[in-house]
């Protein structure tokens, strides 16, 4: 009979010799009691992280959504005005659209943008050298800082910008135009080309770990280029994609930066207006609000993990 | 000469405020983005349930320590160094943007003795605060501006009471006696509107600079609704375009309904290049010559002019300047009230605070005790002193006196009673 | 010109990789239903040729023609071939049922014929349980009967096999031979087999080509190619031949190792001029030679116990001989590492090649 816990009994041992099935079975359990005792000591520390670092926090949002406001003062008691006066007003149920909205146009250009990307680095630049120095430099944005790289953009796309210039010089343009900055457009661009490294990378990886020859087996069996990347190449990708997407969904519901200085305040959406609307000591309303974006974002995220169980890619 | 004067306020303003304003700006965005806004204005909301947050700057546990939050400007070495030697006290300070100051406050006011704020956020505090018999601070005597003393002075606006309603407690104004403070006035000042005198075109001593056609698309506001909507219901009711039922700076839904109705109209037509969030920004863009006219603040003109932007401030716009007072308000769970009070006596009476603020073009409610520090110093232009230039107007066509601004003052920057109506019609309006 | 007999062609196809020349002109010709391999050293060129054959990748000149029409240029995915490669290749996202399924699923064949279609293959390669297994969860004998069973469910024209058994240990490599063979034989496609291993070769192939830098040396059934070796090279590589270099002086052949007679079927063959004496190790034997045997003095310095045989390797002159005992012959000898030993081999059994 083995003892140790690593090997169990071969299976011919317990039909020729046979083993009591409840001693078997008791000890499996055993074991599992004990694995499962181990598993929890070693989770708690996790656990008590996410208790006290979201469960408590979301709690407490939701909470104090159903406070109420006097002026500027916080009534704490349970109470839907907060709660009707967000659901029932046109202006909130627009923002949240528009939130959404921008968060979804410029997920689907990150994602294609970035698939197309990471399929041109890991196909068409032969030589491994160029494809990671490619990469650096799409990654390299984002190690610089948040305002360094929104700053870029004023003498990039102002009136006296880079364009500008090229397009009055060469005659294209008499006069220059306002509308590369300031408006949704400049700010869907802006964010895209923020956040479309978080695809980019990963689509990357992903399509550089397949083998050579399994495109090439695709190719052989009669599958297109074209049929090669749907069947093959993109479901292998697929989880990097998605991967992608969702991490730049995370920082897109969160960023209201980009939305003040290249939308110009233009365009808003629910989290800078969380922001304001907290900092001027509306909690509850702020609180409404960001129950609102956390069901949103919940919902886009978990859309995600439909499409893709990310579970997989850890 | 003038460059002088406006290049020294440059440095200081752009320094601070570039420092604060943007960063915290920006780091709040890059939070909110790291963790969904949502959490990011967690903290805030969980010391709402009688918050135990720690409060970063302060350790100090009363007695001789004065533990304050405010603006960078007031949180000068150069008031703190003096006021703790004059008073033999400890004086630590926590600047903050005002964007999150009324937030920081409200969680962490058990923390902190002195909130140094805009008088135009004492309605968001309210319930922190403890007030201040006038007797507590003897500075505050009849060298006090008469303004800020008692109703009917230049200045003073009949139909929303202030300053005075700002200064004092509700009870205090009733029995007429003016003997208790809401919060006490230390500093305070003028906001207008501002153009590119190479660009803007119309008439330019009126807001309606801003909302001339002739400068479409080249407009800008704050993004921020107290403010902004105070300016535009100032040009409105002072070109006679509205009657409001509430005063300019605490108007009712249906005034609200008016002005926002007006500034949609103006919206459509895409008058505005952007709305704008910060110091910095507002520089670059009026220094990029993206922006041709709107409510510029005075001191990012200046640091504008300073690269060369051909900007001008608007001292005296034709519809009335809107003025802002800013000044101590106590902590109901202050230790070290009798600390406090001296301090900020001190700010009144000793002349650094209104000297420092002064030269940045500030006024102290105490002009003489001012006076002397500033006499004492060259002006920034002309051949006076300081005190001859920034109070009393002596170079004509740069700055006014004081006692002229008073007269041109349209209302006080206050936080509405129907502040939430401002927000939510101001979120509507900047997404429509 | 075409062969008419040739099914599958290659006319003169040679394949540079910027200025490196990998293949410097291959010729072959292939019957319908032939199962032949490419037997060669690690970079001899088999996976290019296979490459340019499956159309992977393009010749930088000569022709691949299939049934006398030219398919050099025509795009992998139309040829109609299929490869199981070395590392099976096997669609990682894909269950084992979807591997086989994928190149019917191409060709748009009817659902009911498509599963019975791959279900029977699967059957074929007794991986029919395993359906529904995701393939990271399969051994590596059974991934190679997915890829092979991948690559026959479509029938194609002509079935490339690089390395088949390269990933299996040695009991999984003979029992995949077999199936293969059987597979070949049932299914009647015709295969082209990549290897190194000349047994497998020998074991499989109708025909086989030995490939050296780039070229083809030698061709021709297994067994005439194992025991008539035409170059110095393929004796060298197929089976296991002792190699002696000399030149031919008469009747004699002159070599390092000593000066041996010709016997009259050498010397009828007129040889002369510089040769190698190519004896096989089973060939060589120990002890007293009867007269008229070429003989030698060699020192044992190796062993190998190899079942009923015993590999003996000898060193005389700078030349290694190898020669093979019965277990129990060996033994009697005691051998002993450094002694000196007493080789010789029938004349006939020597078989020379000349280049003149
Ligand atoms: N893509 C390539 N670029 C450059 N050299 C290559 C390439 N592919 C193969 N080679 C070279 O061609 C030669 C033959 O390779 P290959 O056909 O793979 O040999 P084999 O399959 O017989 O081992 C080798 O020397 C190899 O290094
Ligand atoms: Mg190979």
């Amino acid at each position: 009979m083995p003892t140790s816990m690593r090997s169990p009994a071969p299976p011919r041992l317990a039909r020729d010799a046979p083993v009591p099935a409840v001693d078997h079975a008791a000890r499996l359990r055993a074991r599992a009691r004990g694995r499962r005792c181990e598993t929890a000591l070693l989770l708690a520390p996790a656990l008590l992280w996410v208790v006290v670092a979201v469960a408590i926090p979301l709690g407490m949002i939701v909470w104090v959504s159903f406070w109420r406001a006097d002026g500027g003062t916080l009534v704490h008691t349970f109470d839907l005005s907060t709660w009707k006066s967000v659901v029932s007003d046109g202006a909130f149920r627009s923002l949240a659209w528009q939130t959404l909205k921008v968060v979804v146009i410029v997920l689907a250009i990150v994602a294609t943008v970035g698939l197309l990307s990471g399929y041109f680095l890991a196909r068409f630049v032969r030589s491994r050298r160029l494809q990671t120095l490619l990469l650096m430099l799409a990654i390299l944005p984002f190690w610089t800082s948040y305002v360094i790289r929104i700053i870029t953009w004023q003498p990039l796309f102002g009136n006296r910008g880079v364009l500008n210039w090229l397009l009055t010089t060469t005659g294209i343009l008499k006069e220059p135009a306002s509308a590369f900055l300031y408006n949704q457009t400049a700010m869907i661009f802006a964010m895209s080309s923020l956040y479309v490294v978080f695809v980019i990378g990963p689509v990357y990886w992903a399509l550089s770990r397949i083998d050579d020859d399994v495109v090439a087996a695709s190719r052989s069996l009669g599958a297109s280029a074209w049929q090669t990347f749907w069947r093959i190449e993109f479901p292998l990708a697929k989880g990097g994609l998605v991967a992608g997407c969702f991490f730049a969904a995370i920082f897109l519901f969160g960023d209201y930066a980009t939305e003040r200085l290249i939308g110009g305040g233009t365009h808003p959406a629910l989290a800078g207006t969380i922001n304001a609307i907290a900092g001027s000591g509306q909690w509850p309303t702020a609180a409404a609000l960001s129950v609102v974006l956390l069901a949103l974002a919940a919902i886009v995220l978990g859309v995600f993990m439909k499409i893709h169980d990310l579970r997989r890619e850890l | 000469m003038t460059q002088l004067s406006y290049e020294e306020m440059a440095r200081q303003r752009a320094l601070h405020e570039t420092r604060y304003s943007r960063r915290s700006l920006i780091g709040g965005g890059l939070r909110a983005a790291g963790g969904l806004a949502a959490t990011g204005s967690l903290g805030a909301l969980l010391s709402a349930c009688g918050g135990t947050s720690s409060s970063g700057g302060s350790t100090g546990s009363g007695g001789g320590t004065v533990r304050e939050i405010g603006l960078s400007l007031t949180e000068d070495p150069r008031i703190f160094g003096p006021a703790q030697k004059a008073l033999g006290i400890k004086v630590q300070g926590k600047s903050d943007n005002l964007g999150s100051q009324i937030t920081f406050w409200n969680q962490n006011y058990g923390q902190f003795d002195v909130d140094q704020l805009n008088f135009n956020q004492l309605g968001a505090i309210e319930s922190t605060l403890r007030t201040i018999p006038v007797s507590d601070i003897p500075a505050w005597n009849d060298q006090v501006l008469p303004l800020f003393r008692k109703p009917g002075e230049p200045g003073y606006n009949e139909k929303s009471g202030w300053p005075i309603a700002g200064i004092y407690t509700p009870a205090a104004i009733k029995s007429r006696r003016y003997d208790e403070f809401q919060a006490v006035p230390t500093w305070f000042g003028f906001d207008a509107f501002g153009y590119l005198s190479d660009r803007a075109k119309g008439d330019l001593k009126s807001y309606g600079a801003i909302f001339d056609p002739a400068n479409k698309g080249h407009a800008t506001l704050l993004n921020e609704p107290i403010t902004s909507v105070m300016k535009v219901a100032t040009f409105l009711e002072g070109s006679k375009q509205a009657n409001f039922k509430g005063a300019v700076n605490d108007l009712t839904r249906d005034d609200l309904a008016i002005v926002f109705a007006f500034l949609k109209e103006q919206k459509a037509r895409g008058q505005f290049r952007l709305f704008w969030s910060d110091f910095g920004q507002l520089v670059d863009l009026l220094t990029a010559g993206e922006v041709w006219v709107g409510d510029f603040w005075a001191s990012a003109v200046a640091a504008a002019v300073q690269n060369k932007a051909k900007a001008v401030f608007v001292n005296d716009p034709t519809e009335g300047s809107n003025g802002w007072i800013q000044g101590c308000a106590v902590s109901r769970r202050t230790t070290s009230y009798a600390t406090v009070t001296r301090f900020i006596d001190w700010n009144l009476t000793s002349g650094v605070t209104g000297a420092i603020l002064g030269t940045q073009g500030y006024y102290s409610p105490r002009p003489d005790t001012t006076k002397p520090v500033l006499q004492k110093q060259k002006a920034p232009s002309g051949s006076g002193s300081a005190w001859d230039y920034w109070y009393q107007g002596s170079v004509p066509g740069e700055r006014p006196s004081l006692d002229e601004r008073l007269k041109h003052v349209a209302d006080w920057q206050a936080y509405p009673r129907e502040f939430p109506e401002y927000l939510r019609r101001w979120t509507e309006f900047t997404a429509a | 010109m075409t062969t008419p007999s040739g099914y599958l062609e290659l006319a003169g196809v040679e394949k540079r990789f910027g200025e490196t020349a990998v293949l410097h002109g291959i010729d072959l010709s292939i019957a319908e239903g032939e199962f032949v391999s490419l037997i060669g050293p690690s970079g001899s060129g088999k996976t290019t040729t296979l490459r340019i054959i499956t159309g992977t990748d393009e010749p930088t000149s000569g022709a691949v023609r299939l049934r006398g029409e030219d398919i050099t240029f025509v795009p992998a995915h139309k040829r109609g071939f299929a490869m199981v490669f070395q590392h099976f290749a096997l669609f990682p996202h894909k269950n084992v049922y979807d591997n086989v399924a994928y190149g019917l699923q191409l060709r748009g064949t009817a659902k009911r014929e498509l599963t019975e279609r791959v279900t029977t293959m699967l059957e074929r390669v007794h991986m029919r349980e395993y359906a529904s297994r995701r393939v990271n969860e399969l051994s590596g004998g059974q991934r190679q009967r997915v890829a092979i069973a991948r690559a026959l469910v479509i029938e194609p024209r002509l079935v490339l096999l690089d390395e088949p058994t390269g990933a299996l240990d040695a009991k999984l490599r003979l029992r995949m031979q077999s199936q293969l063979k059987e597979l070949h034989r049932e299914l009647g496609l015709t295969f082209v087999h990549v290897t190194h291993n000349q047994s497998e070769a020998l074991a499989l192939a109708d025909r086989v080509f030995v490939m050296n830098d780039g070229r083809v040396e030698q061709s021709g059934p297994p067994a005439s190619v194992f025991n008539a070796p035409a170059t110095r090279f393929v004796a060298d590589f197929v089976g296991r031949n002792n190699l002696i270099d000399g030149t031919v002086e008469g009747g004699d052949f002159v070599t390092a190792l000593g000066t041996f007679a010709l016997n009259g079927r050498v010397a009828r063959d007129g040889l002369r001029g510089s040769c190698t004496a190519v004896i096989r190790s089973d060939s060589l034997r120990l002890g007293e030679p009867p007269e008229g045997c070429p003989r030698l003095e060699a020192e044992l310095q190796a062993l190998e116990y190899g079942g009923s045989f015993v590999t003996w390797f000898l060193h005389a002159a700078g030349t290694a001989l190898q020669l093979d005992l019965r277990a129990e012959e060996s033994g009697e000898l005691e051998p002993a590492i450094g002694r000196r030993y007493r080789v010789w081999w029938k004349p006939e059994d020597a078989h020379y090649l000349c280049n003149d």
